[in-house]
């Protein structure tokens, strides 16, 4: 995949909300970028901002979020100073979503089909007919029976109402899919059927995902790449095996440690304390306060990010002392010590 | 027709039922008696027999209700003990008055409440929306005839534009004819009450239907239908408004009898010939029959209005299954 040109590039996007006058830095700095096929994880724990990069992407940021610097590029275009009308005919055509909740969703007293048809019939020019014909085409994609396609949304399993967001999501396929939390609602065994068709129909159809999720497992299963985010930052990206064989920062190697491990002797360690308060002037490293290793510079000054040979991306000032972190990070005491330290 | 529609039949048949037989008891118990308005004390009392005999106000009150039960049956009201006329024919043509006034202000008032509720409620925080809460909460807890003098005062009065009541100007239809409804006249005596009559209903289905949307506004279909590419106004439409429509379009059916009976105030300030003005009146005479169909009336005006919302309910949002 080397040299091909980015699908979607994002730089120093930061993104803020306000609520009366008060500043909450949601996203800082963030820089990535998504290649045309590509599967990319991006994992963080709630609050961190994946929802908020995830808003910003598609431009529905609520009235308070503001875009304060950065860009957003596809095509050559910069999404964050189009023009709203233009911008509105690039939602669900060139990116679409697969939304996290898939029964709220859908709208309660709509049919599935009509919800479905809205989409096609907004972006394209098709009689309600063939739109019709599209949508049991979709149905058979995503494995439901077409002829339920005019059912409501309470007439489904909470699986089929899944692969009915998936359908939809790839009605006018577009050539980027966010899922958020695709199966969070689900057991694991339709959390598998669900992620095996959707990467059966990426191969297929070749379109590039994101997978929003803060089970690291599903990432390693599912994509090629990943993104962790930390307090609004992006902390640690690059190829996915990279990164779980050789974590650089400290908070992926306390992420991989807190992945419980079937048959393991060895209990999951978690990581203690929580993110910081967004509203408040952060200084140094965001993760400084959690972590065991922070030493007085990282909680002076915020790391530069720093690009490794293999292309994994890490924003620490200690990284080079990776490999002793992750010896030293199996021991739960480690851990014990930070939150001593610092509360 | 299934089980669920035939029990709500039989438990409003049985609402009804109740209902008449409570008024029925509870006007006789009222002070005051119906024959000294009927029946001159300066008559003899053998001509105050016979015609106590003739209303069966003789009979014991059992008696009187059972009978009242039987010619309520074939739809027989009685006669009005004021005016010697069929209570039908009295009510008739006092309801033709009030409907005329009460149902166009009762449709302007939802169809502008929603609209206006629901775009306010979309751009939540701004002026007007701070200003036109205030006003309608304030409208609404005040009392309708204060506001019906009010205009009168202001607009009557004062600009003297518009008559001070009466449905049409006395003596230009002396034999009160169905031309009456068709005339320039009777719009002009209508506006003013069918104004403060709409002004006053604007405020409840639009403090509703600003709630409902700023409950709607938050819900992942609303993001949904905004990130498929829809415009702003497709969005509050055709997913927004139209899920914040359950609430009110079930409450519009209920507030049938009330509205009506509500009416009472509006008809004595303006002096409108209504279904509400002549309930005042009867009560004043202690004019059993006609005030008794007049409460029953809407009384079956309540409890059809919560079938058909019952109804509505079921059509407008398929989640609910009536089994």
């Amino acid at each position: 995949m080397q040299g091909t040109d980015p699908l979607v590039q994002i730089q120093n996007l930061d993104v803020s909300y306000y609520t009366k006058g008060v500043q909450a830095k949601a996203l800082h700095n963030i820089g990535m970028e998504i290649l045309p096929g590509e599967r990319l994880g991006l994992v963080g724990e709630s609050g961190c901002g994946k929802s908020t990069l995830l808003k910003t992407i598609m431009g529905v940021l609520p009235p308070n979020g503001k875009v304060n610097r950065g860009s957003i590029e596809m095509d050559g275009r910069n999404l964050i100073e189009m023009d709203e009308k233009l911008r509105r005919q690039t939602r669900w055509a060139e990116i679409s979503m697969i939304t996290q909740s898939a029964l709220n969703a859908l709208n309660p007293v709509q049919r599935i089909d009509r919800q479905i048809i809205e989409a096609i019939r907004t972006h394209q020019a098709m009689s309600k007919e063939q739109a019709a014909e599209r949508v049991s085409e979709l149905f058979g994609m995503v494995g439901v029976d077409p002829a339920r396609a005019r059912d409501y949304p309470h007439q489904f399993s909470g699986g089929m109402r899944q692969r009915a967001v998936i359908a939809m999501a790839l009605a006018l396929s577009p050539q980027l899919i966010i899922a958020d939390e695709p199966t969070t609602a689900l057991d694991v065994i339709v959390q598998d059927q669900i992620f095996s068709r959707l990467r059966q129909l990426q191969q297929d159809r070749g379109f590039a995902m994101i997978l929003v999720t803060h089970d690291i497992a599903l990432v390693v299963e599912n994509c090629q790449k990943i993104c962790v985010m930390y307090a609004g930052m992006i902390i640690e990206a690059g190829n996915t095996r990279d990164i779980i064989q050789k974590p650089r920062h400290p908070y992926t190697i306390g992420l991989i440690n807190a992945v419980s491990v079937l048959g393991s002797v060895t209990a999951p360690i978690a990581i203690p304390g929580s993110p910081p308060n967004l509203f408040e002037n952060l200084e140094g490293c965001r993760f400084a306060p959690r972590c065991p290793f922070a030493s007085a510079l990282c909680h002076q000054k915020i790391p530069e990010p720093t690009t490794l040979e293999n292309g994994q991306k890490v924003l620490c000032h200690h990284w080079s002392k990776a490999d002793e972190f992750s010896k030293l990070a199996k021991s739960p005491e480690t851990w014990m010590q930070s939150t001593t330290a610092t509360t | 027709m299934s089980m669920f529609w035939f029990r709500r039949l039989w438990q409003s048949a049985l609402t009804l039922f109740t209902m008449l037989t409570l008024m029925f008891f509870l006007f006789r118990m009222l002070p005051g008696d119906p024959t000294a308005t009927v029946i001159s004390p300066a008559l003899y009392p053998k001509a105050q027999e016979i015609l106590r005999m003739q209303f069966g106000l003789d009979k014991p009150l059992w008696e009187q209700y059972f009978v009242y039960v039987k010619n309520l049956s074939v739809f027989d009201f009685g006669l009005s003990f004021h005016t010697g006329r069929p209570v039908a024919d009295e009510i008739g043509s006092r309801l033709l008055n009030t409907v005329l006034l009460v149902f166009p202000s009762l449709i302007t008032a939802y169809a502008l409440g929603s609209i206006v509720g629901a775009v306010v409620g979309w751009s939540r925080g701004s002026k007007t929306e701070t200003i036109l809460v205030f006003l309608s909460t304030a409208l609404q807890s005040a009392p309708v005839f204060w506001l019906s003098m009010l205009s009168i005062l202001y607009f009557s009065i004062q600009l003297d534009l518009f008559p001070i009541g009466h449905i049409v100007s006395p003596g230009k239809f002396p034999d009160e004819t169905w031309r009456m409804y068709f005339s320039a006249d009777f719009l002009h005596h209508l506006a003013l009450p069918f104004l403060v009559n709409t002004l006053y209903q604007f405020c409840f289905p639009f403090l509703l239907m600003r709630s409902s949307i700023l409950a709607t506004v938050g819900e992942d279909y609303v993001e949904l239908a905004r990130m498929k590419g829809l415009s702003e106004r497709s969005v509050l439409y055709r997913h927004a408004m139209r899920n914040s429509l359950l609430p009110l379009a079930t409450t519009l059916p209920m507030t049938l009898g009330w509205a009506v009976a509500g009416s009472v105030v509006i008809e004595t300030v303006f002096s409108w010939p209504g279904l509400g003005l002549l309930m005042v009146e009867a009560v004043g005479r202690s004019d059993y029959p006609v005030v008794q169909a007049a409460f029953l009336l809407i009384a079956v005006l309540t409890v059809l209005g919560t079938l058909i919302a019952d109804f509505l309910y079921t059509l407008l949002d398929p989640r609910i299954v009536n089994e």
